[in-house]
């Protein structure tokens, strides 16, 4: 899979807006994906640790009064590079797949051919 | 605090202290408390119940045991554990204290200039490394390392020739275990004559290099204002003063023979001794050096970015 690190990436782009803790980053990407993506919130916290620990990332707590203190992260000069780097990768990924979809020409079996095409493949031991 | 949410908690304390290192665990269970509480705010605020926006909440967070898992990955792949980093941290500081201390015993620093030191150098060496998250291996196999043994061999050989020369470098008060003997005595074991310094002092004349006791120094000044004095005091009483310390005048020559004949007949060992010793100080010197320049850089980095850090989006409370 030519993106296995999206998470880290979908993070970084959504920290290029400004500082944000755990919680708000996975709103952030479930709003701005209009809800197409969403981040086991759970797992957000090993992806921004390793993406701290590259340096890609910074965080600061801030102590809220009566509340737990939060953690806020935000992009380095390192990060911002990485991501303009994963954006290119991207957008060459999303091209070259876009591409060949479009060349290929759309299905014109009917209904009733696909569903016999489908029981046959089953029959056959196809998933 | 509901069933779910403490359920959720425990879980994930329970198996945080097991595989994280216990600042990593620290900081994921306060990450957690604040993530389940503005979750939870951020669903009663759409008007949900308590009791649902708990259980939503603690739904979308997951399994504790699949982050505390990735979690684990994280710190097992990328990092040493923060236990590791605290004992470089104190190897740091050790190597900070070390030459220091060598300083003082080799280079007759006042002991009183120690905690001035420290107190100079341990606040340095935590304030850089406040806030390090890992130790940079990189930087240290590759650069402070090697440069540190290469420093180390061009300085140390440089003590070599000393070491087959027959230049005395052993200094008596670590031979005579600090026992100080009189000026007088010393005088008298080694018959050389007495001479004064620059600074006005008397000093004895001799081959190897006594270190001034301040007390005597001060005794031998007030008693005797001028060099004539000295040597007058000497030729009336130096045959009593060789027959009252005739013992430790003997253990004394005794000693500066042996030193003088050891500076004879081992250059060789004496040279590898040189070597040894001034190697070990000064690794541990260019070492903490090195140590202390790559926590400053880290640390300055940090700093710089932080000033680069684009405008918060999130309001302090």
């Amino acid at each position: 899979m030519a993106f296995k690190g999206d998470l880290e990436a979908l993070v970084l782009g959504v920290l290029q807006g400004g500082s944000l803790h755990g919680y708000e980053i996975a709103k952030r990407i479930r709003e701005v994906s209009e809800t197409a993506l969403s981040v086991g919130e759970g797992q957000l916290y090993p992806a921004l640790h390793r993406l701290e620990l590259e340096e890609y990332i910074e965080s600061e707590w801030i102590p809220q009064e009566g509340k737990p203190s939060r953690k806020v992260y935000c992009l380095t000069q390192k990060g911002g590079d990485f991501l303009q780097e994963k954006q290119k990768a991207w957008e060459a990924f999303a091209k070259g797949v876009g591409s060949i979809l479009s060349s290929v020409p759309k299905p014109t079996t009917s209904k009733r051919t696909a569903l016999v095409q489908r029981v046959r493949f089953k029959a056959l031991g196809g998933r | 605090m509901g069933k779910q949410l403490d359920w959720l908690l425990i879980e994930l304390d329970r198996q945080a202290r097991s595989q994280l290192p216990p600042e990593q665990a620290r900081e994921l269970m306060l990450e957690t408390r604040a993530h389940l509480d503005s979750a939870i705010q951020a669903r009663m605020e759409l008007g949900q119940e308590p009791q649902h926006a708990e259980e939503d909440a603690v739904a979308a967070y997951g399994m504790p045991e699949v982050t505390v898992t990735q979690m684990h990955e994280v710190y097992k792949t990328t990092s040493p554990s923060p236990n590791m980093d605290r004992r470089w941290l104190a190897v740091a500081a050790l190597s900070c204290v070390a030459p220091i201390v060598y300083a003082t015993l080799d280079l007759q620093l006042s002991a009183a200039l120690v905690p001035f030191g420290l107190a100079l150098v341990i606040p340095a060496v935590l304030w850089a490394s406040w806030g390090t998250n890992r130790i940079q291996w990189r930087n240290l196999a590759l650069i402070y390392f090697p440069l540190t043994v290469v420093l180390t061999v061009m300085y140390a050989c440089l003590w070599m020739p000393l070491g087959y020369s027959r230049i005395p470098i052993y200094r008596w008060s670590s031979t005579l275990n600090e026992v100080s003997y009189r000026m007088e005595v010393v005088q008298a074991a080694i018959q050389t004559p007495i001479r004064k310094t620059e600074d006005g002092w008397y000093e004895v004349v001799q081959p190897i290099y006594w270190p001034s006791v301040w007390e005597d120094a001060q005794r031998y000044n007030s008693e005797f204002p001028t060099l004539k004095q000295a040597n007058d005091y000497w030729a009336q009483n130096g045959s009593d003063i060789r027959r009252e310390n005739h013992h430790a005048i003997g253990e004394l020559r005794k000693m500066r023979r042996d030193l003088l004949s050891s500076h004879a007949n081992r250059s060789l060992a004496r040279s590898v001794q040189l070597f040894v010793q001034v190697g070990i100080g000064t690794a541990m010197s260019f070492m903490a050096l090195l140590f202390g320049l790559n926590l400053v850089a880290w640390k300055a980095k940090r700093i710089l970015n932080q000033v680069r850090r684009p405008a918060r989006t999130v309001e302090r409370a």
